[in-house]
């Protein structure tokens, strides 16, 4: 299976070394270098939990990431935005069956740009390009091709918009989102307001994604219209971002029709305190969802305990079968540019629920930012 | 015959003319603030800024870039730390949007988040981008106060006018007469309790101005605890390019 997967990778791969040696050499030059940022983080995360299914296998699981970002511009017109991650997995979860059926799962870009460097019952090691993109400046119209993040819609838990690059409410590395290999054209209409069109290609055509975005600001609110089809389905939508009172609020509704035909609407709002309280909320519904998945309720809570202190908790709720999900996270800056985390992720329901069917996962991150 | 005036009244007359004409020459509190805000920022700025937050058992010191186009728009890009570099804030009028490379996302910023420290520091959101403005805002009151190193002062309270969005009850500067330069400004809250004072130093040339270049902020109720913006280098008045204060140039990096 391994050779399998080398022979029909071996072209992206190719792609991905002839990005990062061009990506080197630009770096090496005198030009480059005035104005290309070399930058990165180290994250260790240690995780305690057990297997989702059965037979809900207790597991710990030691994930260091080695990232290395390579951003800016490389002429009047050209930038780049390089972002090569080395991950190197320890622990007793790589000998659990449901690790060996997610690292065997192709990921769901166009190009694959990763492979594994070592694979054995007490160390897993793989490496991919987070994000490899160029972008064209013409006046103004940026034209973006490769892997990249494109963050449409305004949600912090859902968005029925961000589908390009979509995750969910209780992904632990939430900020963390699989790039879209996409060519990606935008063109600047005034300060705040431009039009975009992106086709994200799959080898399979007809799961190729194609989009267009208007985005405005009128009356101090934010909005968007999108309109396109993503895999198999049409969708159609609008986000909006304001305020009432010194309360920001958000909205976004979409309609699809396809395999996924339904309506989404989120609504959320946001307010913060002069001593660091800042609350968000958001209510959900996927019309789109199974019929007892459909409608959510997220709130955040953060505070800085001090400037070093920080401390955030996240609950989302089911509020069709009572299922929910609580993550109480602490994080000391240690120093300038390292943070360690303490945090946890703590399921509950009834049998048969939707979140009661995830364990409870602590974790330790440490992360060091260069 | 008419009489002709007295010469008491002739007197009285020439030292009331002369009173009105002593009074016009007195500065009014906009006036001397305007000359201070005018000197800190003039109507556009090009500036390099380092930001350190210091505290009895750590410190952390940040450098920024910052564009204004007073009084409407404000652009800042956070250089260094690592953890932090990339971060843009873009303010245009009353709205403001925040660049977040960790999540690679623009944001647009409640209202209410202006007062919060910016970056853990005791400068306020509201502080770094300039959203309120200390003339428009405010009504404004100006006396004498003491000499500083010899040097005639001007003391001007500044008090919110009733329909201000700002969260202070009085911010009191204290304004060289010969020069306009700013010593020290002090903020009270809507109590009359004194909240924080920046006291400006180092006085040298830059961009082509003498002007104070450390500003200190120290929050009364922490001793030992201030934050220190150092004026590193700054081009004033000089054209900025519109393309610097759009949401296309905060996810620049």
């Amino acid at each position: 299976m391994r050779s399998s997967r080398s022979a029909t990778c071996s072209g992206a791969e190719r792609v991905a070394r002839w990005v990062c040696t061009a990506a080197l050499l630009l770096a090496g030059s005198a030009q480059a270098q005035e104005a290309l940022s070399f930058s990165g983080y180290f994250k260790s995360l240690l995780i305690g939990s057990r297997t989702v299914a059965p037979p809900h296998e207790r597991y710990t699981l030691d994930l260091n990431r080695l990232r290395l970002e390579l951003k800016g511009p490389i002429s009047d017109r050209l930038s780049i935005d390089l972002q090569y991650d080395n991950e190197l997995l320890l622990g007793d979860y790589l000998r659990t069956g449901e690790f060996r059926m997610a690292k065997d799962r192709d990921p769901p870009t166009y190009w694959r740009a990763h492979a594994d460097y070592l694979d054995n019952p007490r160390a897993y090691g793989a490496h991919r390009l987070h994000r490899a993109s160029v972008t064209a400046s013409f006046g103004n119209t940026d034209v973006r091709v490769g892997r990249q993040r494109i963050a449409w819609g305004t949600g912090r838990f859902w968005s029925p918009l961000d589908i390009l690059n979509p995750v969910s409410a209780t992904a632990l590395e939430r900020e963390e989102r699989i790039g879209v290999d996409a060519l990606l054209v935008e063109h600047k209409l005034g300060a705040v307001s431009r039009a975009a069109f992106v086709y994200a290609p799959q080898h399979e055509r007809r799961n190729s994604s194609f989009a267009a975005l208007w985005h405005d600001n009128r009356g101090g609110i934010d909005y968007s219209i999108v309109a396109g089809r993503f895999r198999r389905d049409k969708v159609a939508g609008l986000d909006l971002a304001g305020q009432v009172g010194q309360t920001g609020v958000r909205a976004e509704v979409t309609r699809s029709w396809g395999s996924t035909a339904g309506t989404r609407v989120l609504i959320g709002a946001d307010h913060a305190y002069a001593n660091t309280l800042t609350l968000s909320g958001e209510l959900f519904h996927d019309g789109a969802g199974a019929p007892d998945r459909r409608r959510y309720a997220g709130v955040s809570v953060r505070y800085d305990i001090t400037p070093l202190w920080r401390t955030r908790h996240e609950l989302v709720v089911n509020l069709q079968d009572g299922s929910r999900y609580y993550g109480p996270a602490l994080t000391w800056s240690a120093r300038e540019n390292v943070d360690l985390t303490l945090g946890g992720q703590f399921f509950g329901g009834n049998a048969g629920s939707e979140l009661a069917a995830f364990r409870r996962v602590l974790y330790l991150q440490l992360q060091w930012f260069f | 015959m008419s009489r002709l005036p007295s010469r008491r009244c002739f007197l009285a007359t020439l030292a009331f003319i002369a009173a009105l004409h002593a009074h016009a020459d007195e500065p009014t509190g906009r006036h001397v603030l305007e000359r201070v805000e005018n000197l800190l920022w003039a109507k556009t700025l090009q500036g390099r800024y380092e930001m350190s937050i210091v505290t009895p058992r750590w410190q952390r010191t940040l450098a920024l870039r910052v564009w204004m186009d007073r009084p409407k728009r404000t652009f800042i890009r956070i250089d260094a730390p690592a953890k932090e570099a990339g971060i843009g804030s873009l303010r245009i009028g009353s709205e403001m949007w925040n660049y977040l490379p960790s999540v690679e996302r623009t944001i647009k910023i409640p209202p209410s988040m202006m007062l919060q420290p910016w970056m853990g520091s005791d400068f306020t959101n509201d502080d770094l981008v300039k959203e309120s403005s200390i003339l428009d805002d405010y009504t404004h009151e100006i006396a004498d106060a003491p000499a500083v190193d010899g040097q005639p002062v001007h003391r001007i309270v500044a008090t919110p006018k009733p329909d201000a969005a700002v969260v202070w009850g009085r911010v009191v500067y204290f304004v060289r007469k010969s020069d306009a330069i700013p010593l020290k400004q002090e903020y009270f809250d809507e109590r009359g309790e004194l909240i924080r004072v920046m006291t400006y130093t180092d006085i040298r040339e830059v961009g082509g101005r003498r002007l104070p270049t450390r500003w200190e902020m120290r929050p009364v109720a922490k001793p030992g605890q201030m934050t220190t913006v150092l004026l590193k280098d700054a081009v004033f008045d000089a054209p900025v390019d519109d393309e610097v204060f759009t949401q296309r140039n905060l996810q620049r990096r």
